[in-house]
Order: structure tokens, then C-alpha cells, then sequence
């Protein structure tokens, strides 16, 4: 039976109050995560990418039939196998690809056909498509599972605007959002006022509630100063200057930085292109492909690349001919992209066959499920959402 | 109540006010005067060098008169202004009583003395710092002395230093002299006062003065002569090392030239007018109107000269004039939107360059079969009109925050082929919106054709679903296009489009054959009244949401605004380049006299068109 | 009617020398049954006593229905962040302290997010059903938000169709909206999704479908019938466990987040005793001893709106009610978006460090500005009196009503001491009263 977040906390309250009596502990002397952890990062693309027209298969003739105005020429796209090849404005990533450290996993999706987009990310964030909805989500339940062998860190952050996303909600905690890409920005913050903030802290003896308060208050200012500290490092890697770009760069300074998270989610929108999908799309796949480029090179350049994994995934693809405005609508299968030192490079999955389309739509050929097994237990080393057997990703 | 307001405004009133007695000067049939000085003795006593210059050729008559002149005695009427001037610390009067007091005379009538040969000041560089000078020239040697021996004593009780300034410091050239403090030296000569920052100018200026032919400023008495006069030399200041802050604004400022937005949006002469070497501005009231006029000379016009009026070598047909209604604006714009596409490359950052191709991509989708920037744009005349006027809306559909509608008219070379494919091209749209509007499941445009006149206007309006919870802001776009003879018209609503799709049908097609380069702008405070009055409600519960303040206290700063806006009866502008290094806009301010106000019968009563 | 025997919990309080009606009385009563007091208003209480206290509780403000019905006029822009703004307001300020504070508790009850409803005017439609019908009979309300246009929205009524019933509305109507998991299986469910079947909306408004509707025979908790929508919610309402559904969302929201199972029972018998209406029952919960109990007072974690709502009222200052709300969307809770259907879970779960950079960031910036200056006015925010000159004591008075322990009064004052200006030390000890753990329990 699925216990509600309100009664897992309300009779958890003996786990968290054990911890939170002692203040002192929570954020400030809890263990430093060993320093070989492995993080996993997940990039939402948000509003359904054309799978299509990112990794596009130049040597199929319906490709250029169903998609008049649409299709990439193949001269322009960089190659990844004789079939296939990126869209011609990721280059960055096709040389990440290149060094072997890019996956393509094809004709990803979820079984059950849903085209909305509400419901397509219900199902990618639970890893599950039973109604009721899960209150909790696979990232959110990977964390719980980091949490309790490391209590009081901060297993899972969210970077980025906007609500928590229902990935990292998990049972036992809310993996806090960071919607400044410059990190935890406390105001004010001046030498005196943080002192005097911290000896009110220390003020008295305090039990239930108030410890909890005290505790976390704790954990956020030390949270915030090793942000600081972390970010004030400079790079060598030139990130491009956008918000995706500024994010990824917060991701690897914590990282390298030994913070302490080793699951992010971050999200890149505007997927959904109904209508003049060329000029639009052309301009968020090269900002992903640079900015997870740099990302990489970045990881290399630290040192860390062998403990980091990135998850780039949508919550479905567009169908396979054009419409009738030059854009497309809501699909099914869809290519995913996992990029790491330690991944298995190459094309993965069944390629879609434009000949034998599903209803209109690429079919799903690789369950997304079998991803996330790869990454929670292969990679992560914890246990799974589901039984999906884990796809072979990792070298 | 405190009532807080944008300063520029408050100086605004204050110039109108001030402006008032220049009424003795006005000459309703004057033209601009050009730039030309003849002999202008203050001016020549400013430092040859002077980055900034400011005159006051007309503004000693206008300060004795005070506040009894008719302008004054208008402006006096609308409540706004009061308002304004209420809630000014110290008040206007207070300041005049305190000048009074100092002076030991009645303020304004003296300063009109003082100030009866005119008022010049400077702001000049040397090195990297800058320096003030002031000439003013009086008509009574005795007066002057007096009132600057006044001025000092008070000074000297401020600082402590009773005695310090009763006799001069110093004589030069004649003139009696008093050094103030480290910075400031003020001097008298007769009737001349002469103060500034920098001891070698002000014995420049008294040279100057000494040596004079001619005592008094003749600039200053001609009957048409502006109440200030500004002259700004822009590239001198760039070049000169100091006023960092003041530099980097205009740096600013000629940056924007290159922004595609700004040329789009203010059209290329204005663009270019901030890229001028030096400007001049004028103000001068005639009757009741007020006339700003800016010259930016020695302009380096570079690529943008081909986007100027009178470069277009083919195609540049004006617009057909539709009838002024009372709350209509109307406007004539340049905009050679062919020039701009094939020059980008020359004119912009390369960073913009994508946005124009995008731009080109979208606007393909919709022209089918016509190349854009091979046929459609070359087609299109430079010269387009924008009508913007208030809507009359159907019973059940008045939006609850009701908008003005906007509608263009341009001349097309070729009617048949390009013309076709505009109104096709606006159905394109329509359609292409419902596909977005159904995936949101919002109601679609109902796309229709009427006969206006015997001329064909393709229409589209939302489906009013649910008309009893109100109709939303949406609902001011009906858009509707036609083509009238080689003249196309688009419109935000199809009552405006239909409108002048009528008269132009209907009336006499008067080829426009002048060959002006201006382009101009005619406004009426109607139009903006209207629309505030209209959203009222709308806006006082967004400043009430926004600010936090109350809404009586919003709906008074709205209501200032209002009543500001209500002493406009019309606002014109026109923009020339004469050539590609000289630009002149002139700016007309028509208010309404005293015996119009109270411009509205009661507090809620609408303006009635 | 049933005499409340005095051991009984929600016996009314009588106030005693040792347990008195006091400023921490006083204070509490005002920020659970409204969203705070504003300056003077402990004193009155005081003055008053309990019984005028709660009377005011339920008292417009001057102009209060124009400031309900100022929103009309922005409806028609569809923009959400107006409508939030708008009932931000009348939370702070314009609004009656427990219509707003029982329509808020209604609407984490209820939840129905704009997200997927997208719709300005139905969600203000809702709104205006909680706030009208809050306080009424519990019944009148369930039956009227059943109907609801957004709300049938949000769970897919339209998608509830003969042949292929969707079971989500029925779902939530029995889990989370009148019985509470346990008391209903799957079977119940699946009937009456059927009943509901033809419940639609057209354009903003309520629809029913006849063509859609299954006609046919249902069992819902056991009785048959060939029910219909409103038969099935009747249903539902005469499910026993209903009262006690409601009173333990009302226990939870007024007293503690875990009330004891023996004073759900009794309020819930209460709420029957009184046909239901939410008013009466909280007339009889808010004059408890219950309630008055030591322990729940400062008994649990503020969320946003409250915290936000309680600190701009405790400033007695107008502060832009759009920002108000933008504060509390960063701290974890904008209005009309709750997460699910669940609602807020509230309690421990609001905080988390992000949630509590936002706490401390914008708390801090009513006092000060961006670049670190006190805010104009402070001293006349915490104004001086006989009894407090002293800037620590000036602000311990208005934000912590009810004392606070002397270490901490002993820090502040330290705090405050190193200031060089009475505006600065104002300033430094409202930002760190604000952002002090002890504030943030409600």
C-alpha cells in the first residue's frame, strides 16, 4: 500500500527527529561522500524532440519522402554510422561522439501510447504508467535510497526555475531547487549578520520541529557557502553563454568539487513545434549539443569524467511525416542520448525502420525503462524502480 | 496623500509654466529658425570650446509675468497640475518667498531684470575636467550690483564668514570680482553678471564683454526668439576626456543606430539623428503650442544612408491619406524594409544576422510561391501609413480592457501577383494560428469574406463562447485585410480596416506627387485619453496588485496622469533627413486654452468622440 | 444536543490565572484563525477578550466586497499571476481573516492546479466557491466543487465516458476529497466513475452529456442503483466516515498536523450535530481547550502564504501583493499551482535548503533592500513605546508577540548593540528575527 508523503512524516518523525536532535551533525560534519561516487545527470528536453531530425537516418528515402520541407540533407549532417548522423548544428556533441564517449539509444519510449505531454512526463518521472500516480518519482526514490546510507547530505538537486519536477520527489525528502545558476545565494550574508545568524542557532536547547528547523537552517548556510567556494573556481572550458550552458557549469563545479549530490536534473524546453520547426529547433539543438559538449570537456579536464553519466532524454518524439504548417506533432519513439567517458559508445536499440512506422509514429523499440535500470544499478549500484531488464551501456 | 510621479513629467509642467510669458514673443506663422546666430554677444563670451551650451534668449519676459500669463492661467486650471506642484518640497511659492526674502525685492520682477538681455551657459573641457560658465546680461547696472551684493551676504551667513564677500576680491577687466570658495568666481560688470568654475573663462568672458560694440544681446530681441536654446556637440565630447558618465550615454546612445529593433521601430532618420556630431534644439512657444525642433548635423551616415527616403531607386509610392477622425492617429513611416534585408550584413552585428533569416523563414511560410526577398519586399513601398484609432465594438463583444486598433496601408508595384498572395498570405496566417489554438483548446478564428464597397476584405474573428463571463482582451483582435486597387490595407480589427477600405473605394484616389522626404506623426490626446479612461478600472487593480498601495490611491496617480493627458489636444511630429548628414525633427505640442477646461463634464463621464 | 462534558477537549477554554487569556493566546488565535495580527491588533484582544477576539475573525473590512470583486476587471488579461496577486491581497489585507484563512485550507483540500486547467476565469470561478461556501454546509460545498468546470478539468471528467470510464474524478472524490483511503475499495470506485459518466464541461461551463452517461445498474458501498452523478455524491456523503474525514482536515489545518483520533471522532459528531456547517464547527473548535493547548501553539512549521501573510501583516505596511505571492511561489507554494491533487503535504516538507534560501532571501528583503540599506521607515514599522525604546526589544514585540527565550533576546540585543544607526539595528534584528528557526512556527 502506498503510504502518502504526510503519513511516511508524520510516522517518520522518529527517524528525522533522531537526526535532527543533533544539529550539529546534519550538513556541517556529515560525511564527505567518498570521493569516487558516481553522479548521474539527467537533461529533460521538454515538449517532445524530433527524434527524426536529431539523429537523422540520411540513407533512408522515406526520411526526405515524408518530410518535404523538413528533412536534413545529407551532406550537411555529421555522421555517426553509414545510416545515421547528427543534425548539422551539433557538432560539438558529434565530436564528443567521436571520442567515444556518446551513446544513441534509438526508438525510446514508454509502451503505453500517450500523446500528451502532461501524462508522457507522469510516466517518464515515475518510471511507471499505473494510475494512481506514484507520489514519488525514480530520481526521488534513488535518493532516499543515497540518503539513508549517507544521512544528511544532500543526495539529489534540481537546477533550474520552475516546480520541482515529479523525478525527484521522493519519499522521504524533496531535493531542493537552485534556481540561480550561480548556486545558493544567501542575502543578506555579510561576516557579522552570518555570525550573529549562527549564534541564534546555537542559542538554546531545542527539540522536535524547532531542532528539525535549526538542523536544516544548518545544512542550507554550509550548503551555500561550499557553493560559493565551488563556484569562484575558474575554468579553463569556454561553457556557451546560455542558461542550459551556466547550469552545466554550476553541475561540474559541484562535482569536481566534491559537494556532496550525485544526482542532478536540469531541463531544456521548448520542444513542442507544431508549426516552423526548422529555424527553432536548429537553435535549441545547438545550444544542447554545446553546452553538453563543454559539459564533457569539462569533467575531463577535472578529472572526474569516469564517475559522471548524463541521461539527455524527452518525453516523446514527432511523428514521422511533416505537417502541414513545417512542423511536426506528437510522436512516440525517439532517440536518447547518454554521454559519459565510462559509456559504451555507438548506436544502441533498434533502428527505426520509416517503412514499417506505428500509426504514423517511429515505434518504440527500446523500453525507457530498461535505461533507467542501466543507470540505477549498473552505473548508480542501488536498486532499480523496476525489474526491466537494465540495457548493456556501460563499458 | 502622497502622490509619487516621474520627475521628467513634474519638469515638464514646470517648462510649461515657465514657457508662459514667452506668449509676448509668439508669432503663429513663424518658421523654425535654423541655426544661424548673428551677433549674440553671450554666447560669444561662453569658451570657444564649450561641449554644452544652454540659452535663454526669451526667458526673462516669461519669468516676470510669473504666473499670470495665459499659458500659465491654463496650465493653472487642470487639477494635475496643481496636484504636481502641491506635493513639490518646497513649493513653488515657498521657493519664491524664500528668493524674495533673500533679494530683499519681489523675485520675479527682479529676475526679469536681471535677466532682460538674455542667460547663457556653458559646460566646457580641458583636460579631463569639465567647467560651468554662466553669462546672464540685465537692464539695470544698479539692480544687478544690488541684488548680487544680497545674494553674497546670504552666502557668507551660510558658510559662517560674515564679512568675507562685502567688498571684492579682485577687478578684471573693470569688472568687480568675488572668488567663492575654491571652485567659483562670480564677477559684475554693469549690468553683466558673469560666474564660473574656471578663473581663465571668466576673464575670457569679461574681455569679451568689455570689448563688445554692442551691449546688449540682439539675438535675444527678436520677437521670434526661442526661450531656450540648447546646443550639445556630441563627437567633441566623445573625443575630449571627460564627462565619463555623460560620454558613456552617448555612446549609448549612437550605438543604437545599429540595433535592427531601433531602426525598425523609430525608422532610419531618427535612428540616425543619434549618430549626429552635434545637435541643436529649440523651444519655443507660439500661441498656446508648444514647439520643440532638433537638428543633428555632421551625421556619418555610412551604410545607413541607404535606407534614407529618396535613396529607393524603383519603387516608392506614398499612401493614399484617409480622413482624421477626432481620437485617430495617423502615421507616415519610412521603412524600406527591402534595403534593410539585402544590407544586413553591411549594417548589423553578425550576432542579429540569424534572427533575420529566421525572420525571412517565417514569413516564407506564409507567402506561398513568391520569393521574399526577390519579389515581395522589393514590392512593397517604403512609405507606409499606420492608422490607429478606437474601436466602435459589436453589442456583446466589448472586450472588458477595450484597445485601440492599428491598420496599415501600403501601396503595392505589383497588385495582381503580390497582392493575391498578401491576402493570401493573411489566410495562411489565420489557419496556421487555429492549428496552435486548437492543440491549447482555446476557440479558433472564424475566417470570412464581406464586401466593402464592391472591394473584397478577408475577415477573422473569435467565436465568443461564453459572453456572460466577460470578454477577454483577446477579443480587440479581429483582423481583417483587403486590396484596394494597388493599395493593400491590414488591420488588428476588421471596423477600422473596413472603415478606410470605404473611403479609399469610395473617394477620390488623390496620387500623392509631392516629393517629401518627412515622415510624420499625428496624435491626438483624445486617442490616449480614451483608452486610459477605457482601462481604467484594469489598471488601477494592476497597480493595486503590483505596488501595494490602495486603490484610491491609484486611481489618483492615474487620475493626474489623466489630467495631464487632458491638457493635450494634439501632438505632431515630423521627422526629415535633409540629406544624409543632417536630420530635423520637430515636435508640436497643442494644448488646450483655459476657457476649455474642465475638459471633462464630470469625473466618469467618457470623452465624447 | 449534545452537552459537552467538561473533560471533553473541545469543551470550551475558560481561561484561568495560571492558563490566561494572554498575548500568547491572543496571538495565536489570530494566526490560526486568520493570517496574523497587524500592529495593535494584540492589544485589542486584549482589551476585548476571547469571545470579541473571535468575533472579529469573521468581520469584513471596510470595503470588502469591492475588494473581491476588484479582480473582474483583470480576468479578461488571463494572466494567473493577477489572480494570484489578487487573492494574496485580500489574504494580507482586504479579505475576512477565516473566510481566507478556510478557503486556503479548502483549496490545498481540493487541489486543483492551473497548470492543466489553464484557465484564468475557472479558476477564479473555483476560488469564488471556496470563498463563498467555505464556511457553509460542507455538503453544499462538495456538491457545488464536484461541478466544478476546473475541476472536472483537472480530473478528466470529460475524458469519463460510457463504455470507457475514466476513474480518476471518482477516485479522488472518495480518496482525498470525503473518506479517506480505506474506506472504499476499487469496486466502489469503478461504479462510480460509471455514475459519473456524461459529467463534462462545455467551453468554461458545466455540461452534461445524456449520450455519455451509463444508464445501467451500479453497487456503491453496497447499495444498487442505476445512481447518477449527484446520487452517487450523496453517497458519498452518507458514507459514515465522511464527518470524520472532514473534521480531521479541519483538526489538522487549525490544531495539530496529527490530532488524535478520539477528537476527530467528537468534532466530527459535532459537525453533524450542526448540519454540517464548517463555521459553526469551527466556532465550537476555535473556543476549545483543544485548541488553546501549550503544545500547539507555535506547534507546527508555517507554510509560504501563511508565513508571507503573517510577516507583511505584522509589519503593518503595504508591500506589492505580487511580490508577496512571487515570495511564496519561491519558498515552495504558489497558489492555484498546488503540485497534485494531494495538495501541499505541509509540515517538515516545505523545508529543504533551496526552500529555505527563500525563506531567509525574501523575509529578509521586507527590511532590507537589494543593496543591503534598511528599508525607508523601520522605526516606524517597530514603533517605539514606554516600555521598549530599545531597537531588539522594538522588534522582539512585533514579530515574536508571544516572548522568546532570554538567550535569544540576549543575542538580538547583542546584534543590535553593534549597529552604529537606530535604522541599521532595526534593520539587522528584523532580518534575523525573520530568519530565525523560532519564527518560523506557527
Amino acid at each position: 500500500m502506498l503510504t502518502t508523503r504526510r503519513q511516511f512524516l508524520v510516522q517518520g518523525i522518529g527517524v528525522t527527529a533522531t537526526l535532527s536532535a543533533l544539529p550539529a551533525l546534519t550538513g556541517a560534519l556529515a560525511p564527505r561522500t567518498n570521493r569516487r561516487e558516481r553522479v548521474l545527470v539527467v537533461l529533460q528536453l521538454s515538449g517532445g524532440n524530433d527524434g527524426l531530425n536529431t539523429v537523422i537516418p540520411r540513407t533512408q528515402d522515406a526520411y526526405f519522402r515524408l518530410r518535404p520541407t523538413l528533412a536534413v540533407g545529407s551532406n550537411a549532417v555529421h555522421a555517426l554510422d553509414k545510416h545515421y548522423g547528427l543534425h548539422p548544428s551539433m557538432n560539438a556533441l558529434a565530436e564528443v561522439f567521436e571520442e567515444g564517449k556518446l551513446a544513441v539509444v534509438h526508438g525510446i519510449g514508454h509502451l503505453v501510447a500517450e500523446r500528451s505531454h502532461f501524462r508522457s512526463m507522469e510516466i517518464w518521472h515515475t518510471a511507471s504508467s499505473a494510475l494512481p500516480l506514484p507520489a514519488s518519482g525514480w530520481l526521488g526514490r534513488l535518493a532516499d535510497q543515497i540518503s539513508e546510507r549517507a544521512p544528511g547530505s544532500m543526495p539529489a538537486l534540481h537546477i533550474g526555475g520552475g516546480m520541482l519536477p515529479l523525478a525527484l520527489r521522493g519519499e522521504g525528502n524533496l531535493a531542493p531547487t537552485v534556481r540561480d545558476p550561480g548556486g545558493f545565494l544567501l542575502s543578506p550574508n555579510n561576516e557579522s549578520f552570518a555570525s550573529a545568524r549562527n549564534k541564534l542557532l546555537n542559542a538554546s536547547d531545542a527539540k522536535g520541529d524547532l531542532a528539525f528547523l535549526r538542523g536544516s537552517a544548518t545544512s542550507t548556510y554550509h550548503a551555500a557557502e561550499r557553493m560559493a567556494e565551488l563556484t569562484s573556481n575558474e575554468t579553463s572550458v569556454a561553457y556557451p553563454n546560455t542558461e542550459l550552458g551556466r547550469q552545466l557549469e554550476l553541475v561540474a563545479r559541484l562535482i569536481s568539487g566534491d559537494f556532496g549530490t550525485r544526482i542532478f536534473q536540469v531541463e531544456l524546453g521548448g520542444f513542442d513545434h507544431h508549426s516552423r520547426q526548422a529555424p527553432a529547433h536548429q537553435a535549441l539543438l545547438a545550444q544542447l549539443s554545446n553546452a553538453l559538449a563543454a559539459f564533457q570537456q569539462d569533467l575531463d579536464e577535472s578529472g572526474d569524467a569516469d564517475r559522471v553519466m548524463t541521461l539527455a532524454f524527452s518525453e516523446f518524439g514527432r511523428r514521422a511525416a511533416e505537417n502541414g504548417s513545417r512542423g511536426t506533432d506528437h510522436g512516440a519513439g525517439a532517440p536518447a542520448f547518454v554521454m559519459g567517458s565510462r559509456v559504451k559508445r555507438g548506436l544502441h536499440g533498434t533502428a527505426p525502420d520509416l517503412e514499417r512506422l506505428v500509426d504514423g509514429d517511429v515505434a518504440v523499440t527500446t523500453d525507457f525503462r530498461s535505461v533507467y535500470s542501466a543507470l540505477e544499478k549498473d552505473w548508480l549500484g542501488l536498486k532499480p524502480s523496476t525489474s526491466v531488464a537494465p540495457l548493456d551501456l556501460l563499458s | 496623500m502622497k502622490l509619487r510621479f516621474p520627475w521628467a513629467l513634474a519638469s515638464l509642467a514646470s517648462l510649461l509654466l515657465l514657457s508662459s510669458a514667452a506668449e509676448t514673443w509668439s508669432s503663429s506663422n513663424s518658421t523654425p529658425r535654423s541655426a544661424s546666430r548673428e551677433s549674440n554677444l553671450l554666447f560669444d563670451a561662453l569658451p570657444k570650446n564649450s561641449l554644452f551650451v544652454l540659452e535663454a534668449p526669451g526667458l526673462a519676459a516669461l519669468v516676470e509675468q510669473g504666473p499670470n500669463s495665459p499659458l500659465a492661467r491654463a496650465l493653472g486650471a487642470s487639477p494635475s497640475v496643481r496636484a504636481l506642484l502641491d506635493q513639490a518640497d518646497p513649493s513653488l511659492d515657498q521657493l519664491i518667498a524664500q528668493g524674495s526674502a533673500i533679494l530683499e525685492t519681489p523675485l520675479l520682477p527682479r529676475l526679469g531684470s536681471l535677466l532682460a538681455g538674455g542667460l547663457a551657459l556653458s559646460v566646457s573641457a580641458d583636460e579631463s575636467e569639465l567647467y560651468w560658465t554662466l553669462v546672464a546680461n540685465g537692464d539695470d547696472a544698479k539692480k544687478t550690483e544690488a541684488s548680487l551684493r544680497r545674494v553674497l551676504q546670504h552666502l557668507a551667513k551660510q558658510f559662517g564668514m560674515a564679512k568675507a564677500f562685502n567688498r571684492p576680491h579682485d577687478s578684471i577687466e573693470g569688472a568687480d570680482v568675488w572668488y567663492i570658495g575654491d571652485e567659483l568666481s562670480v564677477a559684475r560688470k554693469g549690468a553683466f553678471l558673469v560666474a564660473s568654475t574656471s578663473n581663465k573663462y571668466l576673464r575670457d568672458a569679461l574681455v569679451t564683454i568689455s570689448s563688445a560694440k554692442q551691449p546688449r544681446d540682439e539675438a535675444g530681441d527678436r520677437a521670434d526668439a526661442p526661450v531656450l536654446r540648447v546646443t550639445l556637440r556630441a563627437e567633441e565630447w566623445l573625443k575630449s576626456k571627460a564627462g565619463h558618465e555623460g560620454a558613456a550615454k552617448l555612446r549609448e546612445l549612437r550605438a543604437s543606430a545599429t540595433d535592427p529593433a531601433v531602426q525598425f521601430l523609430l525608422g532610419p532618420s531618427l535612428a540616425l539623428l543619434t549618430r549626429s556630431a552635434d545637435f541643436q534644439a529649440e523651444l519655443m512657444v507660439e500661441e498656446e503650442d508648444l514647439r520643440l525642433r532638433i537638428d543633428g548635423t555632421g551625421i556619418d551616415a555610412g551604410s545607413f544612408a541607404k535606407l534614407l527616403p529618396g535613396r529607393a531607386e524603383s519603387f516608392d509610392r506614398r499612401p493614399p491619406a484617409v480622413q482624421p477622425t477626432s481620437s485617430g492617429a495617423d502615421l507616415l513611416l519610412y521603412r524600406d524594409i527591402d534595403a534593410l534585408f539585402e544590407n544586413r550584413a553591411d549594417l548589423f552585428a553578425v550576432e542579429t544576422l540569424p534572427k533575420f533569416a529566421e525572420a525571412i523563414s517565417n514569413l516564407s511560410l506564409f507567402i506561398g510561391g513568391m520569393d521574399l526577398t526577390d519579389k515581395v519586399l522589393p514590392g512593397l513601398s517604403p512609405w507606409m501609413r499606420l492608422v490607429v484609432d478606437a474601436v466602435e465594438f459589436d453589442e456583446g463583444a466589448r472586450p472588458a480592457q477595450p484597445l485601440p486598433a492599428a491598420c496599415l496601408i501600403v501601396e503595392l508595384k505589383d497588385k495582381e501577383r503580390l497582392g493575391g498572395s498578401l491576402v493570401a498570405a493573411f489566410q495562411s496566417a489565420i489557419s496556421l494560428t487555429n492549428i496552435e489554438r486548437a492543440q491549447q483548446a482555446k476557440p479558433p478564428f472564424l475566417l470570412g469574406i464581406e464586401l466593402v464597397e464592391g472591394v473584397e476584405m478577408s475577415k477573422a474573428h473569435y467565436l465568443l463562447t461564453s459572453p456572460e463571463d466577460g470578454v477577454d482582451m483577446e477579443y480587440n483582435l479581429a483582423p481583417a485585410c483587403a486590396l484596394v486597387d494597388s493599395t493593400f490595407v491590414l488591420g488588428t480589427h476588421k471596423h477600422l480596416v473596413s472603415r478606410v477600405v470605404r473611403e479609399l473605394a469610395a473617394g477620390e484616389r488623390t496620387k500623392s506627387t509631392e516629393r517629401s522626404l518627412t515622415e510624420n506623426l499625428s496624435l491626438p490626446g483624445a486617442l490616449l485619453i480614451d483608452t486610459l479612461l477605457d482601462n481604467m478600472d484594469s489598471l488601477v487593480m494592476s497597480k493595486v496588485l503590483e505596488e501595494g498601495v490602495s486603490k484610491t490611491e491609484a486611481r489618483a496617480e492615474l487620475e493626474v496622469v489623466l489630467g495631464l493627458l487632458e491638457l493635450v489636444r494634439n501632438l505632431d511630429l515630423q521627422v526629415s533627413a535633409r540629406d544624409s548628414e543632417h536630420v530635423a525633427v520637430d515636435l508640436r505640442l497643442d494644448l488646450r486654452s483655459e476657457s476649455e477646461f474642465p475638459y471633462r463634464a464630470d469625473d466618469s463621464s467618457a470623452v465624447t468622440r | 444536543m449534545r452537552v459537552l462534558v467538561s473533560e471533553s477537549a473541545l469543551a470550551a477554554w475558560q481561561p484561568t490565572r495560571a492558563n490566561p487569556w494572554n498575548r500568547s493566546a491572543a496571538a495565536h488565535l489570530i494566526r490560526r484563525g486568520g493570517f496574523g495580527p497587524q500592529p495593535g491588533d494584540l492589544e485589542r484582544a486584549l482589551d476585548e477578550g476571547l469571545e470579541r477576539t473571535i468575533e472579529r475573525l469573521s468581520e469584513a473590512p471596510d470595503a470588502h466586497a469591492e475588494n473581491v470583486n476588484g479582480i473582474h476587471s483583470l480576468l479578461g488579461v488571463g494572466k494567473l499571476a493577477h489572480l494570484q496577486a489578487w487573492w494574496m491581497s485580500l489574504i494580507t489585507e482586504g479579505g475576512i481573516p477565516l473566510q481566507e484563512r478556510s478557503a486556503l485550507m479548502w483549496h490545498n483540500h481540493f487541489a486543483t492546479s492551473n497548470d492543466k486547467v489553464d484557465d484564468v476565469r475557472m479558476m477564479h470561478a473555483q476560488n469564488a466557491i471556496l470563498r463563498e461556501h467555505g464556511l457553509g454546509d460542507f455538503r453544499v460545498l462538495l456538491r457545488k466543487l464536484a461541478k466544478d468546470p476546473a475541476m472536472l478539468v483537472w480530473l478528466d471528467g470529460n475524458a469519463n465516458k460510457r463504455g470507457n470510464p475514466n476513474e480518476n474524478f471518482a477516485r479522488e472524490v472518495m480518496e482525498l476529497f470525503a473518506l479517506g483511503i480505506g474506506n472504499y475499495d476499487e469496486h466502489d470506485i469503478q461504479e462510480a466513475a460509471r455514475a459519473f459518466t456524461g459529467w463534462g464541461t462545455l467551453g468554461r461551463a458545466f455540461a452534461f452529456s445524456p449520450d455519455h452517461h451509463d444508464r445501467g445498474e451500479k453497487r456503491i458501498f453496497g447499495r444498487r442503483g442505476s445512481f447518477n452523478g449527484d446520487e452517487a455524491i450523496e453517497l458519498v456523503l452518507e458514507h459514515p466516515a465522511c464527518p470524520e474525514h472532514v473534521a480531521r482536515r479541519l483538526l489538522t489545518c487549525f490544531v495539530s498536523e496529527s490530532p488524535e483520533p478520539t477528537d476527530v471522532q467528537e468534532l466530527a459528531a459535532i459537525l453533524v450535530e450542526r448540519d454540517w456547517n464548517i463555521g459553526a464547527t469551527l466556532d465550537v473548535l476555535l473556543r476549545s481547550e483543544l485548541f488553546f493547548r501549550s503544545e500547539h501553539r507555535r506547534g507546527r512549521i508555517a507554510g509560504p502564504v501563511e508565513l508571507v501573510a503573517l510577516t507583511a501583516r505584522a509589519l503593518g505596511r503595504a508591500i506589492s501583493p505580487t511580490r508577496l505571492s512571487l515570495a511564496a511561489e519561491r519558498m515552495g507554494q504558489s497558489l492555484f499551482r498546488p503540485p497534485s491533487v494531494k495538495g501541499w503535504d505541509g509540515g517538515r516538507s516545505w523545508i529543504n535548503a533551496g526552500t529555505w534560501l527563500a525563506r531567509h532571501n525574501e523575509l529578509a528583503s521586507t527590511v532590507i533592500d537589494k543593496s543591503g540599506k534598511p528599508r525607508a521607515k523601520l522605526n516606524e514599522t517597530f514603533a517605539s513605546a514606554s516600555n521598549r525604546r530599545e531597537p531588539s526589544a522594538r522588534v522582539l514585540w512585533a514579530l515574536f508577540p508571544d516572548g522568546v527565550e532570554a538567550p535569544f533576546a540576549k543575542l538580538m540585543r547583542e546584534a543590535a548593540d553593534g549597529c552604529s544607526s537606530e535604522q541599521e539595528a532595526l534593520a539587522r534584528v528584523a532580518a534575523l528575527a525573520l530568519s530565525a528557526p523560532e519564527y518560523h512556527l506557527v
